[in-house]
């Protein structure tokens, strides 16, 4: 039985302590650095072909880079709180992941250090608890590493579950965008004896065992301190009706599934059962409820943090009751429980199933008290590396028409007019956007994510190109930087008339004007209270909460301030 | 380092006893967080901490100690950009008076009433908690920390939680069409709803700048709202689209453009997703369909690189489906296959293993003008539609 009380916190704490001396989990090497070395700016720019204007933008991103790197840093421990206060060694450790959904690191547009998750900082945080710590750790994740289809997406699904696989995970499940990925393609290439792929409702080939598991046992400790852990995974009804259609894939529903798994867990006998869910916490607490064999249920699917403490499923009765865990939105977080034999209640007399043990919650957020590990760093290279080498083409990006039926003439066209607003511009962060992907280590100017944001002519949230876009520093180098046009919509055919290239009629020479035209309106703001307007619904579409977090147009918008014609 | 070592052991084993001892001490056994026996051995020995100065001693000192009624409360459902607050009400059932400051919050969350003065002993004060919900439709779960003087308590999470819905409720929020064959037709549907009376008039069709508009079909049909999938709608649409056949291989996305009559949502796109595949498809690592390539990316010529990939057959003739290696370039390039593996009447697998080997000179393979292009392999199967596959390689080798 899980016996539970209130854990009241003490002041000292073993974390607490450790994090006074610095980020936590680094390697002998050292940690990546996030830009590039000063030495390597030219050849990066002989490389990407960025003519003179450009190696002028890339030394003033680099410098502004680097001025944020030297700044004092908010204290995680302060913000985020102290873990593991007061943890004695556990006998076992779960710790528990999901619904990555494609956030290999955090954006980093609003500063590393105000932003949680990544697999650099999850790697850390198992290599303190594992190898530093010595805690026997089983690791799991629920599912759903991607967010959206398409080549990029089946990229970044490949290096999830090989990084999962190197950081050492013993399970892995799948969500619905999971397996809009070519799984097939993954799988054949993933020994046998070392996926952890698992899953009791989703199958590849006839679940195939070569392929992924049903279930997963996993001892860790030795002897009499060894402790079994049994994983199963199953899909929630919700996300079962959102796979896509596929004859290679085998699927069935939650029931189907653990009724074929029920007698495998039964036998393997464990000392704790885990049913992962990908599905929110009702489909998951009905699933436990009506298969009562499972100590802990992850609900995959769920809010945006995991909640201060697992929380008892009504109505289960199997060790007293089964545990209920959530793992929060994009890798922000990890879960951790500590289980402890209850040496009193094993004094008391024989025990049932699932009975017997102690444990101990702890939500840890994955901040940069943790360090960024040099293998995660390294997939990271190859994933940018794999991107770069399949370019937009490869990446199925196909540039489509701008609603406007426009085309973008660039913003150094915009200043032969406009010749104020191009002052405050070139003075903006906007300016150099394309330049600061390329200073980063590794860069990102190739990754359809990053440069949707950072150049002009791109959907900003749906990652493709508009027809007359950004291609790259060779081909259309007036398209570099955030530039007047994401805003204020392509100009081409304005410019063309206002420079006498182009005849039209007084009419439309007064339309194409009015199009561009945008106004702040009073109060207008993205605060409670505000006028959600036009333009700062413009900014929103990419200072959104993922990668802008604090962004409050009021309180940026002096910035970039222009007004008028000029 | 040995006396630092043991001063982390012993501190260690305070801490960790300490708050054993007040948690059993103070409250007993609850159902809302859980702790180890008071028994348990000492805490992990941690090389490299600092030595702590030995376990506080917060049971004899007169202090504040903090209490709130319930600090995770359940909003229940909110429409998507809805505000809502909640009190929670904070107490003072120490002997030295609460002081309470605003900590970190995780996203949004506004928090009101809080340093407002001290708590006395023996005194509550309310913390207003308010959220904005604009997040996307689903659960949502924010948490506020409010940093307190308690030295047992000196951080209290308090969180929000509930399920965020859409204004409009559109479910699912895409056409799924999965993969399919290039000769197939295939058809999915979204539903489109409308809430509290507010009349719905719906049109769809393809977006401006679809590619191939004439292989969709977009209609729009209305559906009795208590059939559809959308809890609480008072008027629903089913939108279907028809695809194919004749599709272009590849992955596709497609996107459908609906205008509503809904005061909140006057034109949505939803993407219609699909995969189309020949009756010969490939798979694998670094295998781009739309490229139709297999990246391979940088390779030491010391170590050299092996890619399994999979030519799946399907259709009429994937049964008895074979294939032989008749070319490849360079001719150092190996490309072995394997034994064909029947699944059905209408799949067949045969894996292929393409190897760059050790020791071969370093040599530029992919599509840039420095290079001698992509390699290749060329299959040659019994396909009567597809007597040929070629697989370009491309590759960097490195010294």
């Amino acid at each position: 039985m899980i016996k539970l009380s209130v854990l009241l916190a003490v002041a000292v704490t073993l974390a607490g302590a450790l994090q006074a001396t610095g980020r936590l989990g680094v390697a002998p090497e050292g940690e990546p650095a996030h830009l590039v070395a000063p030495a390597e700016l030219r050849p990066l720019a002989d490389k990407y072909e960025l003519d003179e204007e450009a190696r002028q933008r890339l030394q003033r991103a680099y410098e502004a880079l680097e001025a944020h790197e030297a700044k004092p840093k908010p204290d995680p421990v302060e913000t985020n709180g102290p873990i593991f206060t007061d943890w004695p060694v556990p006998q076992a450790a779960l710790v528990i992941t999901g619904e990555q959904v494609g956030y290999l690191e955090p954006c980093g547009c609003a500063g590393l250090e105000n932003q949680k998750g990544g697999l650099k900082r999850r790697h850390s945080m198992v290599k303190v608890l594992r190898d530093q710590w010595k805690w026997p750790l089983v690791m799991m994740d629920a599912g759903e590493q991607v967010r959206y289809v398409g080549p990029q997406a089946e990229i970044k699904y490949r290096y999830s579950i090989e990084s999962l696989m190197e950081i050492g995970y013993h399970a892995v499940g799948f969500g619905p965008k999971d397996l809009r990925t070519d799984l097939l393609g993954l799988v054949i290439n993933l020994p046998p004896d070392q996926t952890p792929l698992t899953s009791a409702s989703i199958g590849v080939l006839g679940f195939d065992p070569d392929f992924s598991k049903r279930l997963r046992v996993v001892t860790v400790g030795e002897g009499a301190q060894a402790v079994r852990v049994a994983i199963t995974h199953v899909m929630g009804p919700q996300a079962l009706a959102e796979t896509a259609p596929s004859d290679d894939l085998d699927k069935l529903s939650p029931n189907e599934a653990l009724a074929a798994v029920l007698p495998e867990i039964a036998a393997a006998k464990a000392d704790q059962n885990v049913l992962m869910v990908y599905g929110d916490r009702s489909e998951a607490e009905a699933i436990a409820r009506e298969h009562d064999v499972f100590d802990w249920v992850v609900a995959g699917r769920g809010s945006d943090e995991p909640p201060s403490t697992a929380r008892r499923i009504e109505g289960s009765r199997r060790g007293g009751g089964a545990m209920l865990v959530e793992v929060g939105h994009k890798g922000m977080y990890a879960v951790v429980v500590g289980l402890y034999r209850d040496q009193a209640a094993a004094a008391e007399g024989a025990l049932k199933p699932g009975q017997g043990w102690l444990a101990r919650y702890q939500k840890v957020p994955l901040d940069h008290r943790w360090a960024d590990s040099p293998e995660m760093h390294a997939k990271l290279v190859a994933y940018q590396q794999e991107l770069a080498t399949l370019r937009w083409e490869g990446l199925g990006l196909k540039p489509r028409r701008h609603p406007t039926n426009e085309e973008f003439a660039g913003s150094a066209v915009c200043a032969d007019c406009h010749t104020a607003a191009w002052e405050v511009f070139e003075k903006t962060p906007h300016f150099w956007t394309t330049e600061t992907l390329v200073a980063l280590n590794p860069a990102r100017h190739l990754d359809p994510e990053c440069i949707s944001c950072h150049a002009v002519g791109w959907e900003p949230q749906k990652y493709y190109p508009f027809a007359s876009g950004w291609v790259s520093h060779a081909a259309t180098p007036h398209l570099s930087g955030n530039g007047c046009e994401n805003c204020h919509g392509p100009a081409a055919r304005h410019a063309a008339v206002e420079l006498g290239d182009l005849d039209v009629d007084e009419a439309e020479e007064t339309a194409l004007r009015q199009a561009l035209h945008l106004e702040v309106q009073e109060n207008e703001g993205n605060m409670p209270g505000q006028v959600l307007g036009k333009a700062v619904d413009n900014c929103l579409q990419c200072h959104d909460l993922d990668n802008s977090p604090d962004f409050d147009f009021q309180e940026y918008w002096p910035v970039v301030k222009h007004e008028g014609m000029d | 380092m040995r006396s630092l070592l043991l001063v982390v052991l012993f501190s260690a084993a305070v801490g960790a006893g300490a708050g054993t001892w007040l948690a059993l001490l103070d409250v007993g056994e609850v159902t809302n967080d859980f702790m180890p026996s008071a028994d348990l051995a000492a805490g992990p020995v941690i090389s490299d901490a600092e030595p702590l100065a030995g376990a506080p001693s917060v049971r004899e000192a007169p202090a504040p100690r903090v209490k709130v009624d319930d600090a995770a409360y359940d909003f229940g459902t909110m429409a998507r950009g809805a505000t809502e607050t909640h009190q929670f009400v904070f107490t003072n059932v120490g002997t030295e008076p609460l002081r309470l400051e605003v900590g970190a919050t995780s996203c949004k969350c506004t928090l009101g009433n809080v340093e407002t003065g001290e708590i006395m002993p023996g005194e509550s004060s309310p913390v207003r908690l308010e959220w904005v919900a604009k997040v996307n439709p689903g659960p949502f779960r924010q948490t506020a920390t409010v940093l307190t003087n308690d030295p047992r308590q000196p951080r209290v999470e308090l969180s929000v939680e509930g399920q965020v819905t859409e204004v409009t409720g559109m479910q699912p929020r895409e056409f799924l069409l999965g993969v399919l064959g290039s000769g197939d037709a295939a058809s999915a549907s979204i539903y489109l709803g409308a809430y509290k009376d507010e009349p719905l008039e719906v049109s769809a069709q393809m977006a401006p700048g679809s590619r191939n508009p004439e292989r969709f079909q977009v209609n729009v049909t209305p559906v009795e709202p208590a059939t559809a999938p959308i809890d609480g709608a008072t008027a629903v649409v089913r939108i279907d689209v028809k695809a194919g056949p004749g599709l272009p291989l590849g992955g596709m996305t497609e996107w459908v453009e609906i205008k509503t009559s809904l005061a909140k949502a006057p034109l949505l796109q939803a993407p219609i997703l699909a995969v189309v595949q020949g009756d010969i498809s490939l798979h694998g690592r670094g295998w781009s369909k739309e490229a139709g390539v297999l990246n391979l990316g940088t390779i030491s010529a010391a170590e050299g690189k092996e890619a399994q990939l999979l030519v799946s057959f399907k259709g009429e003739h994937a049964s008895g489906a074979t294939a032989e290696v008749v070319e490849v370039d360079p001719p150092w390039l190996i490309a072995e296959l394997g034994e064909p593996k029947r699944l059905s009447d209408t799949k067949t697998h045969l894996p292929l293993t393409i190897r760059v080997p050790t020791g071969q000179k370093p040599v530029l393979r992919n599509d840039t003008a420095q290079s001698d292009g992509d390699a290749r392999v060329l299959l040659r199967t019994n396909h009567p539609e597809t007597p040929e596959v070629d697989v370009r390689v491309r590759f960097i080798l490195t010294q």
